[in-house]
């Protein structure tokens, strides 16, 4: 098969790395950034600290310091006219995917006009916006190099994402020290999302080898730092790991393209309020399982990455299987809740499945799975 | 109410009742399925008195919905063995509206070899004429001698020599409005050789002095939606490539991606597609008072047919279409769009698939019968074809019985209908239509082309396959696709569109099952006729051999064609 290679941003990486960022900043010509990050990180004093390193460069900062999560459109749309009224040059987002994203989603709107919905889905022709400096705070989104942003779409209640060129960083600051302070219960959410990336990955359709190489060492990584990190979140090890962990897996899936679990995901996540990281992980062993009937090398690599043992002759099934149990004892060995224990009733969840087969990236999955199969891959979650 | 019209060919009958209940909401394909499926058994020999020819219109003939006027013509094929709905335009579903006519049934075979042909008068009366004296008239003179005979305004649906002689690619072809060439094809399946086997030979409708009036839930809020549709339709037309030169501009993009068919198949680009492409074809217009934007049937805006000529300025053809010129063109390595045409003429008079025929050439040079781009040596076969000769025989029974008489190895049917204009490998998810769709290679059944990330991947093309072959069983129940497609953005309306006629439910999920259930309705018939999955399978060289202009194979898996019509 012909492949294609995507989307590499220019990265910084390393243990203070994020002092550095108003020299690189300067470097790129910016005079005026649009700082994005959410009163969270300014309670920590992370965002301070990163300002006051811009503006020691020279640099003029503007602050948008009011990112939710799970950016609304609406509130995309107002920063972003904040960003055009300030006439700024530069964006420097600071925080996990809400914030990255935030920022992506006012830089469609610099020159093109709101709302944003009307950009959802592959976009080739938008007119540029400014450049885009990304500083993760956690390790899992890997929106930092990544080509889309994901924006809740307030009026239709679900989740959409703009996949476009204009999503791309111009530089991305990957700081593990700024990971350090991230509390367990973060640190396992955020860290099962760039698990999914990296498996959703692993068996996308636009799967590669540079991708799949990347989603393999990205799942390595997990397994063995994930569990450390979210037990002692001051090892700097475990989160310099976890931080590139998470970045190899946003590279593979911007090549490569994740599918049902995400679908999932998203579907369970507007419907129920819960964090992305948890909600892609909470049938992920499940969305595996059900690759492995045409993705069954794919599966194999997963399991092997995991540490769990494969007979050689095992068939797609078997391997569906084994696959499903090694992801659900790692799930639950950093602390991550099924549905139920979420508080979700079976009859709400069972509810959900034709929302998550009218979701935009449902056009991704291996092959075509039911709604009907769909709420049994839900119902086996549910409670395991 | 609507009105059925069973023509007995045995007792050489025309009964006119009123539409069975269980089909007052169901128009074109969906109605086809559905009637077909009841009263048509599956295993039938389709050319034998089991089998019944379907004409039918859509679900919004009579209304004001632009496009609604599509003339749906089901069978059993006689090509693929399966279920058939081929669907025109031209002006015959207006008038059959307009006599209040929802569908028209022949059945049985007649005793004897007489011909006849059924009219329809002004006044609503159906009866059988004699056509004895038409026979062998192929439907450009058929036309002229009919308006001869009947001098109200009508429309005609015709066979030629090929349905007569029940040739499997022979078509049935409908007259243009405005114009009244027999332009129109319902080409695909060789439903023209089922009205051949009933000895039909056309069905003359003339316009009536009363028409027949709509009924309507509610007529006010109809009319409203359909205003508020049609301006979409109207507005999105206006830069629609189809509206502005015709389907001939395709070509300007297939034949840059690789998708365009050259040399049967091969894989290969066509130095030399812009000499059949959109600039060709409107300065040749220019030049010799050819016309674009025309309308097939009335009240269309999106107006994608055009009338042709010679280099003398002398009518030539009408309905050129892009399948036709690709087919014909690149994939024979001609390069010259008057001889296209006049081949293109050659087979709406004859009555026969452009498709089909094309592809019958083209395996005609894969086998080395002929070279490849002679165009003389073509003509002649086409001339055989006319002439009914032993081979010119074979041609007319399409690519598939060519391609095995001459050995061929590469032979692009599905279902043994030849594939259209555009390569499977490099628009999969077309691939994916080709190989699933109950009608045999079809791409009015679900072109993907610039719908997937890439059309060379395999990403999102099941998915995209999917959606546009629910969406387009549905279109054929309603409208024109080229129209439909103009709307893509308010479909929702033609839910509430169905609504407001026949009450109920608007929105998607009044028209999607529609879609959904014709599909399977069609693969239900098809499985009781004896398919089976490996039917549902391109032709090997697919899979085997690079396209050349891309290096892509089709590499769609078994199971993502096995489970794409899993609802």
């Amino acid at each position: 098969m012909i492949t294609s290679y995507e989307v590499f941003v220019p990265s910084v990486m390393g243990s203070g790395a994020s002092l550095r960022t108003g020299i690189k900043v300067r470097a790129l010509g910016c005079k005026k950034v649009l700082v994005v990050y959410d009163k969270g990180l300014k309670a920590v004093g992370i965002a301070d600290t990163i300002v006051e390193n811009l503006e020691n460069a020279g640099i003029k900062t503007v602050c948008f310091d009011g990112v939710l999560p799970d950016p609304p459109d609406t509130m995309v749309e107002e920063a972003a006219e904040m960003a055009r009224n300030e006439t700024i040059d530069g964006i420097v987002a600071i925080g996990g995917g809400s914030a990255i994203d935030t920022a992506k989603g006012i830089n469609v709107l610099i020159n093109n006009t709101p709302p944003i919905m009307k950009y959802f889905g592959v976009q080739k022709n938008l007119k540029p916006g400014v450049p885009m400096i990304f500083i993760p705070t956690t390790s899992g989104t890997g929106s930092e190099v990544t080509n889309m942003c994901v924006i809740s779409c307030t009026s239709r209640g679900n989740k959409d994402s703009v996949v476009s060129p204009i999503c791309v960083g111009t530089l991305a600051i990957l700081d593990p020290d700024l990971t350090l302070g991230l509390p367990p219960a973060m640190t396992s959410a955020t860290g099962v999302d760039a698990l999914a990336h990296a498996v959703e990955s692993l068996t996308g359709a636009h799967s590669n080898p540079l991708s799949d190489a990347l989603a393999r060492d990205s799942i390595r990584l997990i397994a063995r730092w994930l569990p450390v990190a979210y037990r002692d979140g001051s090892n700097l090890e475990a989160r310099e790991h976890m931080i590139l962990a998470s970045m190899f897996a946003g590279m593979a899936f911007t090549n490569a393209l994740v599918h049902l679990g995400h679908s999932i995901g998203h579907t369970l996540g507007a419907q129920f309020h819960i964090p992305h990281g948890i909600a892609c992980a909470v049938t992920l062993p499940e969305v595996i399982e059900y690759a492995a009937k045409t993705e069954s090398k794919k599966v194999r690599m997963i399991c092997e990455c995991l540490g769990a043992d494969v007979p050689e002759d095992a068939t797609p099934e078997e391997i569906g299987a084994i696959a499903r149990t090694a992801l659900r004892s790692f799930i639950k060995s950093i602390g991550i809740s099924n549905l139920k224990d979420l508080g979700i009733p079976l009859e709400a969840v069972l509810k959900v499945p034709p929302l998550i087969t009218a979701d935009t990236g449902f056009a991704l999955v291996p092959y075509r799975i039911t709604a009907a199969k769909v709420a049994e891959l839900l119902k086996s979650a549910y409670d395991a | 109410m609507w009105l059925k019209l069973v023509i007995d060919m045995k007792t050489l009958t025309v009964n006119k009742e009123p539409l069975d209940a269980e089909y007052q909401e169901l128009g074109g394909k969906s109605l086809v399925a559905a009637y077909l499926m009841k009263n048509v058994p599956p295993q039938c020999d389709p050319l034998s008195d089991q089998n019944q020819l379907l004409l039918c219109t859509t679900v919004f003939a009579g209304t004001k919905l632009t496009t609604g006027h599509r003339l749906s013509v089901g069978a059993k094929s006689p090509l693929t063995g399966g279920i058939k709905e081929s669907n025109a335009g031209g002006y015959a579903a207006a008038l059959l509206a307009e006599q209040g006519i929802k569908l028209v049934v022949v059945k049985n075979l007649p005793v004897n070899d007489d011909l006849w042909l059924l009219h329809i008068d002004e006044k609503g009366n159906a009866s059988l004429k004699d056509a004895k004296m038409y026979e062998g008239v192929n439907n450009y003179e058929f036309v002229e001698k009919v308006r001869e005979r009947f001098v109200n305004k009508l429309a005609t649906i015709s066979i030629g020599s090929a349905g007569e002689r029940l040739y499997k690619s022979a078509s049935l072809q409908v007259s243009e409005f405005g114009s009244g060439h027999p332009s129109r094809a319902a080409a695909r399946g060789g439903l023209g050789a089922v009205m051949g086997s009933k000895r039909l030979k056309a069905v003359v409708i003339e316009k009536p002095l009363d028409p027949f009036k709509v009924p309507y839930a509610d007529e006010d809020k109809f009319n409203e939606i359909c205003q508020k549709f049609n301006k979409v339709v109207a507005q999105n037309a206006k830069d629609d490539a189809f509206h502005n030169i015709g389907t001939i501009s395709t070509i300007d993009v297939t034949g840059a991606n690789g998708v365009l068919p050259v040399d049967n198949f091969s894989g290969k680009l066509f130095p030399k597609y812009t000499e059949v492409g959109s600039n060709k074809f409107m300065s040749n217009l220019a030049a010799r008072g050819g016309r674009n934007k025309i309308s097939c049937q009335p009240g269309c805006v999106v107006q994608c047919s055009n009338s042709y000529n010679d280099k003398d300025g002398k009518y030539l053809t009408s309905g050129f279409e892009y399948e036709t010129i690709a087919l014909f063109g690149p994939n024979c390595h001609i390069d010259d769009l008057d001889v296209i045409a006049k081949m293109d003429r050659i087979c709406d008079d004859l009555g026969v698939d452009t498709i089909e025929i094309a592809n019958a050439l083209a395996m005609c040079m894969e086998g080395g019968r002929i070279q490849w781009g002679d165009v003389d040596a073509a003509l002649a076969l086409l001339q055989d074809m006319i002439e009914g000769t032993e081979f010119g025989n074979l041609i007319g029974n399409g690519c598939e019985a060519v391609g095995k008489s001459l050995g061929c190895k590469r032979i692009p049917v599905v279902k043994h209908q030849s594939i259209p204009g555009y390569d499977p490998r490099n628009t999969k998810g077309t691939g994916i239509t080709y190989s699933t769709s109950p009608m045999g290679a079809d791409h009015t059944a679900g072109l993907t082309m610039g719908r997937a990330f890439d059309d060379c991947g395999r990403a999102a093309q099941a998915y995209a396959s999917n959606k546009l072959q629910v969406a387009m069983s549905f279109a054929d129940s309603m409208m024109c696709i080229f129209a439909f497609a103009n709307a893509v953005t308010h479909l929702p309306l033609l839910g509430d569109l169905m609504a407001a006629q026949y009450g109920g439910q608007g929105g998607m999920a009044r028209i999607a099952p529609m879609g959904i259930k014709a599909l399977l309705t069609e693969r239900a018939f098809n499985k009781m006729a004896g398919m089976t999955v490996k039917d549902d399978r391109l032709p090997d060289f697919f899979y085997n051999e690079r396209s050349v202009a891309t290096g892509s194979k089709f590499d769609i898996i078994d199971l993502e064609l096995d489970v794409l019509f899993d609802f």
